[in-house]
């Protein structure tokens, strides 16, 4: 019997735009896919998902999060482990300050921690994003002292001479590590999980990508070694949403295979609301009702996992 | 029966400055496997663009030592100054390539000596122009010409190879230069630590023990020196958590008073041969002898 349900992901996972939830808090949205997933288990919930992080925060803290279940005594069989996968071009890297306290204890925040550190839910670990790279800095005053703060430690230099040197294969392999570290992690407790995946692209970018140009030697080696890597993952088992493809020259409709994002905003998705498109949110996240179908579909895969 | 030995690890375990450890040795007809690929020749080099060739491990090495004494194909993976991340990604193709050339996991046997926790590697979007392009190695060198350290100002003009090495180092240094990874590098340095050095090693050591352990393949872990395992040492929520997956419990560790005692701690306190920094054949073979009593348990 599940008793635990530990989830990772983005902003899709955490529940951003729905009514409830203050991402400034660090309080992610009971009315997200992830918790309705645990309700519908009757399971306490541990959501780690964050908004704009990236693969490797979603393994550090499912896995923290595991290792901590795992010392407080609930065994294997009892924890249940759902990912949504976000963009591979999101990045992280520890950095050698920040350390704040109110980051070890693992709340997201507390008082006095500045208003600086408020957007960072882990000091050490710092997003590597291509917006911290610019050299103006940005408009809104919120982010003027984070800009600022961040010249002053040398990460925007850092930044800016990271990306000049990595591209889509730093990505690409980063990301398929971190998801086999993470399937390796879990199966080998005998811990089961339910990976997913944000957008369409996540997934075909993982399985299909062959980064070759730009290697003059012609070595065979950077895609041999990713090859390796994504033959060992388990892609058949991820849960998959899905949409009609109409297409004239077939007879009858065929069933794509598409992340959270393009189920929720296509018109021929295969949810219960069957050819209306769900609603989204300003910022692109789908809203209320596209997380209730999502859960409902997720949890038919789930019965299926658990069996 | 173990029909297949993989072995990980640096120049300890690639066996640098063994008597058949010579520069020159790479794989002659110019494919850039050296490691005695299970999939044999593939995709030829540019020489013109190649700067290092990939080198064979040492027959004298105690890890061949040990594959010969298991009466095992060897494929040895180590290479000098490589990161944790190297010898797993690397340990991971070549499992992934023995499957597909229809070895059991039971016929593998998997032997890692673990090094420094401050070798790191990053993919990087152009050729490297080294063998394991576009994977480059990220070291505190890289950001220096070497030809004006301290180290080599001392050494006379004259001593043999002085030119070679300094032509090789400076070449190095200016192809770094072009690939923007001098100036990446500095600024790696001034915001990286040694958390996050031991975050990474300790989560390839994590991924290389499951993805074996899931695979039911045996192995053996062990480590250079003392300093591996100081760098291990975690007082981080998340480095916590890794640390308490790994079995550091059955490790094996050379026999002495120490804490921690690792291959280098090991044959320095029994005042092995060494040549500048490496133990000689001696310490080889001895530690082949001890390594292979605790394999012989860990694959019966």
């Amino acid at each position: 019997m599940i008793k635990l349900v530990i989830s990772g992901g983005d902003s899709f996972t955490f529940g951003s735009e729905l009514p409830d939830e203050h991402a400034g808090q660090g309080i992610s949205s009971k009315l997200s896919w992830a918790h309705l997933v645990s309700e519908k288990l009757g399971a306490k919930h541990i959501n780690t998902a964050w908004p704009g992080r990236s693969n490797s925060f979603i393994v550090r803290h499912v896995m923290h999060q595991v290792s901590k279940a795992l010392r407080d005594k609930f065994k294997p069989e009892e924890i249940f482990v759902q990912v949504m996968w976000t963009y591979l071009g999101r990045q992280e890297i520890l950095v050698n300050n920040l350390l704040h306290e109110y980051d070890r204890g693992g709340t997201p925040r507390q008082p006095g921690s500045g208003p600086i550190y408020e957007r960072r839910r882990d000091s050490p670990w710092f997003h590597i994003d291509p917006h911290v790279a610019s050299d103006e800095s940005p408009e809104w005053e919120g982010w003027k002292a984070v800009w600022k703060e961040n010249k002053r430690i040398g990460f925007v230099e850092y930044v800016k001479e990271y990306y000049k040197v990595t591209g889509e294969l730093t990505d690409h392999y980063i990301s398929l590590k971190e998801i086999l570290f993470l399937q390796e992690f879990l199966e080998n407790r005998n811990v089961k999980y339910m990976f997913t995946y944000v957008h369409t692209e996540i997934k075909d970018y993982l399985q299909i990508c062959n980064v070759t140009s730009g290697y003059t030697s012609e070595l065979e080696t950077p895609m041999d070694i990713v090859d390796g890597m994504r033959k060992e993952i388990k892609f058949d088992e991820w849960f998959n949403f899905s949409c009609r493809l109409d297409n004239k020259k077939h007879e009858f409709p065929r069933i794509s295979s598409v992340g959270f994002w393009n189920w929720a905003s296509e018109s021929k998705h295969t949810g219960p609301l069957k050819n209306k498109k769900y609603r989204l949110g300003p910022e692109d996240h789908p809203l209320e009702e596209a997380h209730q179908d999502a859960a409902v579909l997720i949890y038919d895969k789930i019965s299926n996992i658990r069996r | 029966m173990i029909k297949l030995v993989i072995s990980g690890g640096d120049s300890f375990t690639f066996g640098s400055e063994l008597p058949d450890d010579d520069p020159a040795d790479h794989d002659p007809d110019g494919n850039y496997d050296i490691h005695q690929s299970l999939i044999g020749p593939r995709g030829r080099r540019h020489d013109r663009d190649a700067v290092d060739q990939p080198r064979r491990g040492s027959k004298l090495s105690w890890a061949n030592l040990v594959a010969v004494k298991l009466n095992a194909k060897h494929i040895n993976i180590a290479e000098g100054g490589r990161s944790n991340s190297f010898i797993v990604r690397h340990i991971i193709n070549k499992i992934y390539e023995a499957l597909q050339h229809e070895y059991k996991t039971e016929e593998i046997f998997v032997q890692v000596m673990w090094t420094f926790v401050t070798r790191q590697e990053l993919v990087i979007n152009s050729d490297t122009k080294r063998w394991d392009s576009p994977w480059f190695p990220i070291d505190p060198y890289v950001p220096g010409d070497e030809t004006k350290s301290d180290w080599f100002k001392k050494i006379p003009k004259d001593t043999k190879n002085w030119q070679s090495v300094h032509d090789g180092m400076y070449e190095r240094y200016l192809i770094n230069k072009e690939l923007g990874m001098v100036d990446f590098v500095k600024e790696y340095y001034k915001v990286t630590g040694s958390v996050h050095d031991t975050y990474i090693s300790l989560k390839e050591i994590l991924m290389l023990q499951d993805f074996l352990e899931s695979r039911s393949i045996k192995y053996m872990f062990t480590y250079v020196n003392e300093h591996v395992m100081y760098g291990l040492g975690s007082n981080d929520r998340f480095t916590n958590g890794l640390h308490s997956f790994i079995k550091f419990k059955e490790w094996y560790i050379f026999p002495g008073d120490k804490e921690f005692m690792g291959f280098d701690d090991w044959a320095r306190e029994n005042k092995y041969e060494y040549a500048t920094s490496h133990p000689l054949e001696k310490a080889h073979e001895d530690t082949a002898e001890l390594i292979y009593e605790r394999v012989k348990q860990i694959v019966k």
